[in-house]
């Protein structure tokens, strides 16, 4: 259960690039739609509850959680 | 330190530039005066939830207990410390016992603590607030469930409103399902268009349309951090509408994209300003100025905060702000990609600013931020004494553990702040590993050069010398402790300080009063060098002490007035003002002024309870126990006196043991429970069947005045044991052993306790039915009580002094003494009778006058040191040259000077001089 696994989690609105250390590395892409994917390996579940924290902290809307396999 | 511990307990400052929410705070009052129990706002941060309910309590005429949490408070024992001082702010009745088992160090078990304090507020009569915020740091499994319990069997009178950015883990739906809860919710707190309007026109004196205020507001969602936001960018452009179709065009996120456009609308070096303080949890000018080597840090945090950015006074002086949490997280962002390779440089200016500024905890955890371990570790240990005052062992342990294994097994600095801060506080077992450590670390020379440190091996022979005081060894403490001074270098006055702690002790043990004053005024002296408070204070603190055992209240008041009204001045509360306030307490208690005395003693609680110091709080028991015996309040007086005697079980520091059960014995005669008052000293190796025996009267020295305590006790008993049942047999070997208790006590100058046993023997020739000899007994008291105002001690003996008392009068057998005197005295017994018939404005009682004792010798002889001064003196030698005769210091020829005056109750040299041939003593 506490193993890294992939996420990709997505956010309302366009998150700069420079965001990245704030989410503990997650890599940052804005989508076509008004929409930012933050995805990356993720420690744990403490650690994803941690950055989900963040983004409420951040008042940024939350559109789904996904853990996927890379590709 | 201590004031921005205070920041936390207290409700934050009102902008007078703020939204009125009318329809918001008719929610919340319609909730409230529906009886609905809890309110809940609930919202990301940015929406208002502080300001709003601010507003809205600021309107009610209701109590508020105001509780901002920090992610620290999710730890049991620092939650439950915070509510329930917060708690006590509006009925000091809330929550003591569990306050007292806290400061203890340990947590009782969940179901009590939920219990004991529903109890304590079932009381309440009135509406109250209680109101946490920022209740999203707590996350802990334990308060979580406390706080379900008494969230579902909240007290009528208790109002509960949780500020939180998430929803709690706490049964909301049931209390929604009852209509219990009035909720208010992101959706309720964002501003509406009129509020926007409001905001932007109004508040931040922008002019924009109708229009443009509709879509910014469409923009921002009513977000009021990010109407904030894009008002501070607009300001001073000419195109704001521009502006603001291009960030209604924009999908980019805006909280982000408005922070920048914020920052880099500033002047360069605000912005450089904002990235760098952004390190600082809290900021004032000062700090401000040495993290930025600026020097208008204070004006411009007035500019920023008057710029509206987001800049929050802590207090309503305007010496700490924090930044909002949102662009403090958003100028944090910036400062990791700007500014990295400052970032450890920042944290060790803010250390050191921090350690000029006496707030340790701050500059040790930035020195950790800054990876800087020596500079923690030195503080750590440094502070030790400072941190043991306000102790909060977690927090010291995290720290330890912040710090690599190795620094502390091999840092002879780690275990002497271990070692001592375990010792301070009577855990002996505790220090052992440390001391053990120690010993192997500085027997052998080669593990590190900081053994050689003279500082450190100074501190090490103080610690071994403290060692030596608590085994009852104050001889070779001595000897350890003046060769501690010789080692420590001359400039330290921090170790210098903690050598004089050990020695006064020792003195004090060896009953040599003299040279425990010098050794108190000198740690009082190095204090005023250093600017240390603390450690003025806890010099200041001994002393008062030691003054009031020797009957010197006046002297003692001083002290300590002047300490606390430093104290006070400074805007920061120590804990060891705790014992200050004790002392005040004390002397007004013995004065007889019993208002006074509560006053003291309410605060000195009040504030051990911020600080986890128990030892106190055991004292107090004691006190406290005996003034409500005065008043008259025999079932408060018990009650206050087992809290002591169960606290007795959990920290048991030996001085006060004789205090508790000299009380208790006093307790129990007065409920005329003689059996039990014999129980407790027969378990002391006294028996009280015939025959009857004491053991003998031959302590060793260094608890001689506690010890002697016990047999005033019995004593007590026997008087009991004459009156009750007119047994008469034993009051001749009582009164000889009264004979050398008061011999003793005169010889060694403790003059409360002379007084006490004086008045005692003075019964046991009453009931002997010798009225000579307790008429002789009395007159002695009132002659001695007289010059300091001792009141309380002839009241505590009760009717049977008040009638010897008159008798004096009545039969003129005055000698010495002065019928006002004794006529004072009396109209204190039934004052004590009536406490609350007049109020009068008590104030310190005539201090002893150069004409008023010129006749009489002196309570406190000169030693032959402070003769040899007086000599100096009266010769008209400067102190340079009178140092110079005696081989010592002008400091210890000014300490002896003090003395002097203090001893013959002058003001100046040429009173002491005058003084001095009066009473023949050159």
């Amino acid at each position: 259960m506490d193993q890294p696994y992939w996420y990709e989690i997505r956010v309302e609105g366009h998150l700069a690039e420079q965001w990245s250390a704030w989410f503990d590395g997650l890599a940052i892409q804005t989508g076509p739609d008004d929409e930012t994917t933050l995805s990356g390996w993720i420690a744990d579940q403490s650690a994803l509850l941690g950055v989900l924290t963040r983004i409420h902290n951040l008042n940024l809307i939350l559109i789904s959680v996904c853990r996927s396999s890379p590709e | 330190m201590s004031n921005l511990l205070a920041t936390k307990l207290r409700r934050p400052a009102l902008s007078p530039k703020r939204v009125h929410r009318p329809q918001l705070i008719q929610r919340l009052n319609d909730g409230l005066d529906s009886g609905r129990q809890m309110t809940l706002v609930s919202a990301p941060a940015g929406f208002g939830k502080t300001t709003c309910i601010s507003d809205w309590i600021n309107a009610l005429d209701l109590p508020v207990a105001w509780l901002s949490l920090d992610p620290a408070d999710d730890d049991p024992g620092r939650f439950f410390t915070y509510l329930i001082a917060v708690l006590q702010q509006v009925d000091a009745n809330v929550g003591r016992e569990i306050e007292q088992v806290l400061r203890a160090g340990q947590l009782p078990p969940g179901d009590v603590i939920s219990t004991t304090l529903l109890n304590d507020l079932l009381v309440w009569e009135n509406r109250c607030l209680l109101i946490l915020d920022d209740f999203q740091v707590i996350q802990d499994h334990f308060i979580l469930q406390i706080l379900e319990q008494l969230v579902t069997n909240l007290p009528p009178a208790l109002h509960l409103v949780l500020l939180t950015r998430e929803d709690p883990s706490l049964p909301l739906a049931r209390l929604r399902a009852n209509n219990q809860l009035t909720e208010i919710r992101a959706t309720d707190l964002r501003f509406t268009d009129r509020e926007a309007d409001q905001f932007l026109n109004e508040l931040l004196g922008l002019s924009l349309s109708r229009l443009d205020i509709a879509v910014l507001e469409d923009r921002t969602e009513g977000w009021i951090v990010g109407l904030q936001l894009a008002g501070l960018s607009l300001r001073g452009r000419t195109d704001s509408s521009g502006f603001i179709a291009n960030l209604s065009g924009s999908h980019r996120f805006i909280l982000s994209y408005l922070t920048e456009e914020v920052l880099n609308r500033q002047p360069e070096d605000i912005q450089r300003f904002l990235l760098q303080t952004s390190i600082l949890d809290r900021l004032n000018g000062d700090l401000c100025d040495a993290v930025t080597a600026r020097n208008d840090s204070h004006s411009l945090l007035q500019q920023l905060l008057n710029a509206n950015l987001f800049l929050i006074p802590l207090d309503d002086e305007g010496h700490w702000y924090r930044y909002h949490q949102l662009f403090a997280d958003l100028l944090r962002d910036r400062h990791t990609t700007l500014l990295k390779d400052q970032t450890a440089e920042l944290h060790r200016c803010a250390s050191q600013w921090y350690v000029q500024a006496g707030m340790v905890s701050e500059a040790i955890e930035h020195a950790l931020a800054a990876t800087d371990y020596a500079t923690a570790v030195h503080l750590i240990e440094d502070h030790a004494m400072d941190m043991l005052m306000q102790w909060h062992i977690k927090t010291v342990n995290g720290w330890m553990q912040a710090i690599p294994a190795d620094w502390c097994l091999h840092s002879p600095r780690a275990n002497l702040a271990f070692a001592w801060l375990h010792m301070m506080r009577g855990a002996y077992d505790q220090a052992a590993p440390y001391l053990q450590r120690l010993h192997a670390l500085f027997s052998d020379p080669r593990t590190s050069e900081e053994t050689t440190d003279p500082a450190l091996t100074a501190k090490w022979l103080a610690i071994q010398s403290m060692l030596l005081n608590a085994q009852g060894k104050p001889t070779e403490s001595v000897a350890l402790g003046s060769r501690a001074l010789e080692i420590a270098p001359e400039g330290d006055g921090r170790v210098r300080s903690l050598i004089y702690l050990g020695l006064a002790n020792a003195y004090q043990q060896l009953d040599d009063y003299a040279r425990a004053v010098d050794a108190f005024q000198m740690i009082i002296r190095y204090g005023q060098a250093a600017t240390n408070s603390v450690s003025e204070l806890l010099g200041s603190s001994g002393l008062a002490l030691l003054a009031i055992q020797h009957g010197q209240l006046h002297f003692a008041y001083d002290l300590a007035a002047q300490g606390i009204e430093r104290v006070e001045r400074s805007g920061s509360l120590p804990p060891i003002s705790t014992a200050v306030y004790g002392e005040l307490g004390v002397i007004h208690y013995q004065w007889h002024q019993l208002e006074q005395a509560h006053h003291y003693f309410r605060r000195a609680i009040q504030v051990s309870a911020l600080s986890g110091y128990s030892d106190a709080e055991l004292f107090y028991g004691v006190i406290l126990s005996r003034l409500f015996q005065i008043e008259g309040n025999l079932e408060a007086a018990a009650r206050e006196l087992q809290k002591a005697v169960d606290l007795m079980q959990v920290v048991a520091p030996a001085a006060v043991r004789e205090e508790v059960v000299s009380q208790q014995v006093r307790i129990y005669l007065a409920q005329n429970r003689l059996a039990a008052a014999e129980a407790l000293l027969t378990g002391h190796g006294f028996s009280f069947q015939e025959p009857f025996s004491f053991p003998d009267l031959n302590p060793g020295p260094q608890d001689a005045r506690s010890v002697a305590m016990l047999y005033v006790s019995a004593l007590r008993i026997l008087l009991h044991r004459a009156r009750v049942r007119r047994e008469l047999a034993n009051l001749k070997p009582g009164i000889e052993l009264a004979d050398q208790l008061i011999a003793g006590a005169l010889q060694h100058h403790y003059l409360l306790f002379a007084l006490e046993v004086l008045l005692v023997r003075a019964q046991l020739h009453a009931a002997l039915g010798d009225e000579q000899a307790s008429l002789a007994d009395c007159a002695q008291a009132v002659e001695l009580a007289e010059p300091e105002g001792f009141l309380s001690v002839f009241v505590e003996e009760g009717p049977s002094i008040a009638a010897i008392l008159a008798a004096l009068l009545k039969h003129d057998r005055l000698g010495a003494v002065q019928r006002t005197h004794v006529e004072k005295i009396l109209a204190a017994f039934s004052g004590s009778q009536l406490p609350d018939a007049e109020h009068r404005e008590p104030s310190v009682p005539p201090r002893p006058t150069a004409q008023a004792g010129s006749g009489m010798a002196l309570i406190e002889p000169l030693t032959d040191r402070e003769l040899d001064v007086l000599r100096l003196m009266v010769e008209g030698l400067k102190y340079e040259e009178i140092a110079g005769r005696l081989f010592i210091s002008v400091n210890t020829v000014r300490s002896h000077v003090k003395v002097i005056y203090g001893k013959l109750e002058v003001k100046n040299r040429t009173q002491a001089i005058e003084r001095a041939r009066r009473l023949q003593l050159l």
